[in-house]
């Protein structure tokens, strides 16, 4: 149960009559920034002190206090801030300071929030546990753990913090939802095009979906409420936003296919939360054999191929790591800082992704990918004719070992993804809260509601709690 | 069931074969070799070492293999989703509005690679 006096719309209102309160949540913030980068804890890529203080003058003459008034917000690193280094996590974009904000940096800032620091993730979004990157955030749970990825710092963060805070993360295949069951925090990733991709870094242009991490539910809901609205310069951003009616939650059903990959103990953990849910809703079982089966590949097919074209764009020139170009012909500049700046992991998506585009094979991958997409989405439809909501184990397991990671293949690596990847190809709204702990590690359970249905999330998240 | 490779160069590229109902299917059926992904590393501009075109030739091969190639064995006659939701051209208004300045634009550039306002890049002719 979470206490009124916990979440960030009580402190908001407290804050709006007295300042002090925002300095010193803030000051209790900052330094858990600098006592989590001392112990190498690694979820912060980017601090700036004086741009935060900066804000804090600004806002202390606010005239208008909104519904983030003195909130410290974190942002994934993908997510572009006006003049603070911006760079996904990756090498090739190191010293890119963008010129503007993103827009959802724009929305939170007009609420009264303080955009406090950059968070650390994989390169470009690219892994399950944050691991691809060279600041590799660790579990506050237990520090020889994944926080999971990609979102993995804002996750850690906030788990980690005691203060007021929250995240805006973002998710391609699962990167809200798994480091958030890692963590044991709440995220919400919503309908694709409800929240404006203007001014993220893109990984994959049909799949990215900027969300919200908390502490709890509520605090996520503010956040996305916050950050979600029509934006013009996306265009593939929805005129209408969320439905607003209706989030009465009657029937859900357990995926029963998303089960049987899982862990044990993991299954345990969330079939008693299930078997307690019974008490307000009426649960069934429900099968998704096409998803089960051919999610997954779909979703690789799809994001190598789109993140194979956006990545094309970075060749060392204009911006982030550059070299001499000397008499070099562009091919073989080009060549040379995409090749000493991208991670095995870039290189290996990059790969695929441009094989499966080739001429001759694009029929074969990219376009079946798309193709199988439809009836992926249209078994969720059908699914969502008799249920509310769908739910299923984030993750197949617990916040892993690093070492343990280490020993993972590539494929085996992609395949911890089973469960999170269906939604997030179908574009659907979904929601990690925590079922509850096995040896001290949180265990998520993830909720998946039709398009647009994120306010049926935030019910049933509170029913959670 | 007649089923015919076809081959091109040292890639088998494709299966293809008439299964009992009378539907042509397209198998994928890729060998994937050092000299493939070289090649299409190459295409990605990226110059791979020996040392990382080893390492990544099992890798990328078992997820074409194990991963990519199950799409095979499912029929999809539906139109791509190409978007999870539906979303249709919007028109705006032509109008000029302020972008950013010269200065700005050049900001993020090395000081090598900008010269009197522009930006420097490399040799485009060979």
């Amino acid at each position: 149960m979470v206490k009124r006096e916990e979440t960030i719309a009580f402190f908001v209102e407290q804050a709006k009559n007295d300042f002090s309160l925002v300095e010193k949540n803030l000051a209790g913030v900052i330094s858990e920034i600098k006592n989590s980068n001392m112990k190498k804890l690694n979820y912060i890529e980017e601090f700036d002190a004086a741009d935060v203080l900066r804000q804090v003058a600004e806002l202390k003459k606010a005239k208008y206090k909104g519904k983030l008034f003195g909130v410290p917000v974190t942002v994934k690193d993908a997510i572009c801030v006006k003049g603070i280094e911006s760079k996904a996590g990756s090498k090739i974009l190191k010293g890119y300071k963008p010129l503007f904000d993103a827009n959802v940096i724009e929305r939170a800032r007009a609420e009264g929030a303080i955009i406090l620091a950059k968070t650390t993730q994989d390169e470009f979004g690219f892994g399950t546990f944050a691991t691809h990157t060279e600041k590799v955030p660790k579990n506050p749970f237990d520090n020889e753990r994944s926080c999971g990825g990609s979102s993995g710092g804002a996750a850690g963060f906030t788990a980690f913090t005691k203060n007021f805070h929250v995240a805006i993360g973002e998710s391609t295949g699962g990167s809200i939802a798994a480091p958030a069951s890692f963590c044991g925090i709440v995220g919400i990733t919503p309908t694709y095009g409800l929240v404006s991709r203007y001014g993220l870094i893109d990984y994959a242009n049909s799949l990215d979906k900027i969300g919200a991490i908390g502490k709890n539910a509520e605090d996520a809901a503010l956040l996305l409420e916050v950050i979600a609205g029509y934006d013009a310069r996306d265009s593939t951003s929805l005129e209408n936003g969320f439905k607003k009616e209706d989030a009465t939650i009657k029937r859900l059903a357990v995926i029963k296919d998303f089960f049987e990959g899982c862990d044990e103990e993991v299954k345990k953990v969330v079939q008693k939360k299930i078997s307690e849910l019974r008490k307000f809703y009426e649960v069934e079982e429900v099968s998704l054999p096409l998803n089960v089966k051919y999610a997954l590949a779909a979703y690789y097919i799809i994001a190598t191929c789109e993140a194979s074209t956006n990545l094309a764009k970075l060749s060392g020139l204009r911006y982030g790591a550059q070299g001499d170009v000397g008499g070099k012909h562009f091919d073989e500049y080009f060549s040379e800082i995409r090749s000493r700046e991208f991670s095995d992991e870039a290189k290996r998506r990059i790969i695929l992704g441009t094989f499966a585009r080739m001429s001759g094979y694009r029929d074969a991958y990219y376009l079946k990918a798309m193709r199988v997409r439809t009836k992926l989405i249209n078994e969720f439809n059908n699914a969502f004719k008799r249920y509310d909501l769908l739910l299923n184990p984030t993750m197949p397991v617990v916040a892993p070992k690093f070492c343990e990671i280490e020993e993972l293949t590539p494929l085996q690596n992609f395949a911890m993804d089973l469960c999170t990847v269906p939604a997030n190809l179908a574009g659907l709204p979904h929601i990690s809260v925590n079922a509850g702990f096995i040896n001290g590690l949180p265990v998520g359970l993830m909720a998946i509601a039709p398009h647009l249905q994120e306010r049926r999330l935030y019910s049933f998240a509170k029913v959670m709690e | 069931m007649d089923s015919k490779p076809l081959y091109f160069g040292k890639i088998v590229f494709a299966v293809y074969y008439k299964n009992p109902f009378g539907v042509v299917l397209f198998m994928a059926k890729v060998e994937v070799t050092k000299e493939l992904i070289a090649k299409v590393a190459k295409n990605a501009r990226l110059n791979l070492t020996d040392a990382e075109l080893e390492r990544f030739v099992p890798q990328i091969k078992e997820i074409i293999v194990d991963s990519f190639s199950k799409l095979d064995e499912i029929d999809a006659k539906e139109e791509p989703s190409f978007q999870p939701v539906a979303i249709s051209n919007r028109m705006r208004k032509d109008e000029v509005k302020k972008g950013i300045t010269q200065e700005e634009a050049l900001k993020n550039a090395s000081a090598k690679l900008r010269e009197n306002g522009y930006f420097k890049g490399p040799k485009v002719m060979k």
